[in-house]
C-alpha cells in the first residue's frame, strides 16, 4: 500500500502545481484512524493516504463543493455515484478530476477485532458486504489512476442480510422491522452520509404540510426509512454508507436493496451502471410489469 | 375515555369497518366513481375520495400519512396506460408505486393494505368491483395499527 500512497501524495501535488484543482478529497490519516477530508493548495498533503478502512463515500462532498474544480479519490463506489449526480445534473465534470486508485475492498468496523494489529492478514470475511459483490475494483474513468491494478474478483451473489428477512413470514417481518426501528434516534445521519441525498430540504423538515412527526415512535421512523429508500428508488448505487454510519446499528440498506433488486428483475435496471444511466424513476415503458394492479 | 364509555361507543358505533383513503384521478377514475352514483350502482361506502389531478400527483409521502391519520387501507386509482390526460403520466405514477408499494410488502404490511387500480371514465361498474374487493379484503385482515402499544 506504501507505493498507492505515496503514487497518490504526488498525483494531489501535481494536480495543485499544475494549478488543475481548488480542492482535493480523499482520506487522510491521523490518530490511528483513517477519514475524509478536503485539502487545498496549502494542506499537508503528506496525510493523505488510501487503505482498507477509507470507508466514506467521498462524492458525498462533491455537491457542496460546486463551482470549484476539484480533484477526487475514486473507488469503485464513488464511480457509480458520480455517474448517478452527473446524470441528475448535480455535478459538472469538467471540473472534476478523478483520481482512480485500486481498491483492495473495505473492512467492515463492525467485524475488526479489537486489536487492530494485523489487518492484512484478515481474509474476506471481514470485508464490508459490498465489496464481496464488487464487479470491479478499478477506477474505469480515471483521469489519473495511482497505484497498481488491482485483480478482477468474483463477486458474490445478493445480500446475505436481504435473504435472511425475505426467508420470514410477513408477521415475522413485520415485528423484525418495527423492532429496528424502535432503535431509531432519527439522528438523520444516514441523510447525512449518503452521497445521493443532497437535497436542501428534505421532506421530514417539511412543516407545512408537516409529512412527519419530529418525535421517535415506530412508525414514524419507519415512514421516514421507507421514504428515504423510495427517494433514493433507482438511484441508490449500494454503498452502504446508511448502514455503516447507524448508531444504533439499523441494517438501513436492506430498504435499499429490494428495491434495486426489484427495479433490477422488474426493469432490468441497475443505478449507475454507466455515466449514460437515467434514474428509473424519470423514464418508463409502456409495457412496464403491472402485476401489482388491481 | 373511560374502558366503559369506550365499549358503548364500540357497541353504537356497530361493527368494525374499514377506513379507506382512495386517491382518485381528476380525469378517469373520479368519474369513473361519479359514473357508478349517477348509475344507482350500489357499493360499499368505505373509501374517503381525495380528487387528484392525476395519479402521479400522489407521493409516497400522502399515502404514508394517510397510514398515520388512521386509514386501514389507501387506493390509487387512475387512468389506464396510454389513456392519461397528460399523456404520460400513470407511466411514472405506476413506476413510483411500485417501489412504495415493494417496500410495503417487505416490511411485512398485508398486501391489500395499499392498493392501486386503473379505472376509466365509463367504467362505474369496475370502480365498484374494486371498492368491493378491497373492503372484503379489508374486512378479513382488521384495523390497521402500526404500533402495538398506540393509544386508541
Amino acid at each position: 500500500m506504501a507505493t498507492t500512497k505515496e503514487e497518490l501524495q504526488a498525483a494531489a501535488k501535481k494536480l495543485f502545481d499544475d494549478d488543475r484543482v481548488d480542492y482535493f478529497v480523499g482520506y487522510v490519516e491521523d490518530y490511528g484512524h483513517t477519514f475524509p477530508a478536503i485539502l487545498a493548495k496549502d494542506s499537508d498533503l503528506s496525510r493523505l493516504t488510501f487503505d482498507r478502512k477509507s470507508y466514506n463515500n467521498l462524492a458525498n462532498f462533491l455537491p457542496e463543493l460546486r463551482g470549484f474544480r476539484v480533484g477526487l479519490v475514486c473507488k469503485q463506489c464513488e464511480v457509480r455515484t458520480l455517474n448517478v449526480l452527473a446524470a441528475e445534473g448535480q455535478i459538472e465534470r469538467d471540473k472534476l478530476v478523478v483520481v482512480g486508485v485500486p481498491c483492495p475492498a473495505m473492512f467492515d468496523p463492525r467485524k475488526l477485532p479489537s486489536d487492530e494489529t494485523d489487518l492484512d492478514g484478515l481474509d474476506d470475511s471481514y470485508w464490508q458486504e459490498k465489496c464481496r459483490r464488487c464487479l470491479e475494483r478499478n477506477t474505469p474513468f480515471a483521469d489519473v489512476f495511482v497505484g497498481e491494478r488491482a485483480s478482477t474478483p468474483t463477486p458474490a451473489e445478493g445480500w446475505p442480510l436481504l435473504q435472511e428477512v425475505e426467508a420470514m413470514s410477513a408477521e415475522e417481518r413485520l415485528a423484525w422491522w418495527r423492532e429496528q426501528m424502535s432503535l431509531c434516534i432519527r439522528c438523520y445521519a444516514c441523510r447525512l452520509a449518503c452521497p445521493l441525498c443532497y437535497c436542501h430540504q428534505c421532506f421530514v423538515e417539511d412543516n407545512k404540510p408537516q409529512w412527519l412527526d419530529k418525535s421517535v415512535g415506530p412508525e414514524n421512523n419507519l415512514h421516514y426509512h421507507v421514504i428515504r429508500a423510495v427517494h433514493l428508488a433507482g438511484r441508490c448505487i449500494e454503498c452502504q454508507e446508511c448502514s455503516r454510519v447507524c448508531p444504533v446499528g439499523i441494517p438501513v440498506d436492506v430498504l435499499n436493496n429490494v428495491l434495486s433488486r426489484d427495479f433490477a428483475e422488474r426493469f432490468g435496471y441497475a443505478a449507475g451502471e454507466t455515466a449514460e444511466t437515467e434514474p428509473a424513476l424519470i423514464q418508463y415503458e409502456r409495457d412496464d410489469r403491472e402485476d401489482f394492479i388491481l | 375515555m373511560a374502558e366503559e364509555e369506550k365499549q358503548s361507543a364500540r357497541e353504537t358505533a356497530g361493527p368494525w369497518e374499514p377506513n379507506i383513503v382512495g386517491f382518485l384521478c381528476n380525469w378517469c377514475s373520479y368519474a369513473g366513481a361519479d359514473l357508478a352514483g349517477t348509475s344507482r350502482i350500489p357499493y360499499p361506502c368505505n373509501v374517503r375520495v381525495i380528487r387528484v389531478p392525476c395519479s402521479s400527483r400522489v407521493d409516497p409521502l400522502m399515502i404514508l400519512r394517510a397510514f398515520r391519520e388512521g386509514a386501514d387501507g389507501v387506493l390509487v386509482s387512475g387512468c389506464h396506460p396510454g389513456d392519461c390526460h397528460y399523456i404520460e403520466g400513470n407511466y411514472y405514477a405506476r413506476r413510483k408505486l411500485i417501489a412504495l408499494k415493494r417496500l410495503l410488502d417487505h416490511v411485512g404490511l398485508e398486501p391489500c393494505r395499499f392498493r392501486v387500480s386503473w379505472v376509466s371514465a365509463s367504467e362505474g361498474r369496475k370502480w365498484a368491483e374494486v371498492v368491493e374487493t378491497v373492503t372484503r379484503e379489508l374486512l378479513e385482515v382488521g384495523p390497521f395499527r402500526y404500533e402495538e402499544n398506540g393509544d386508541d
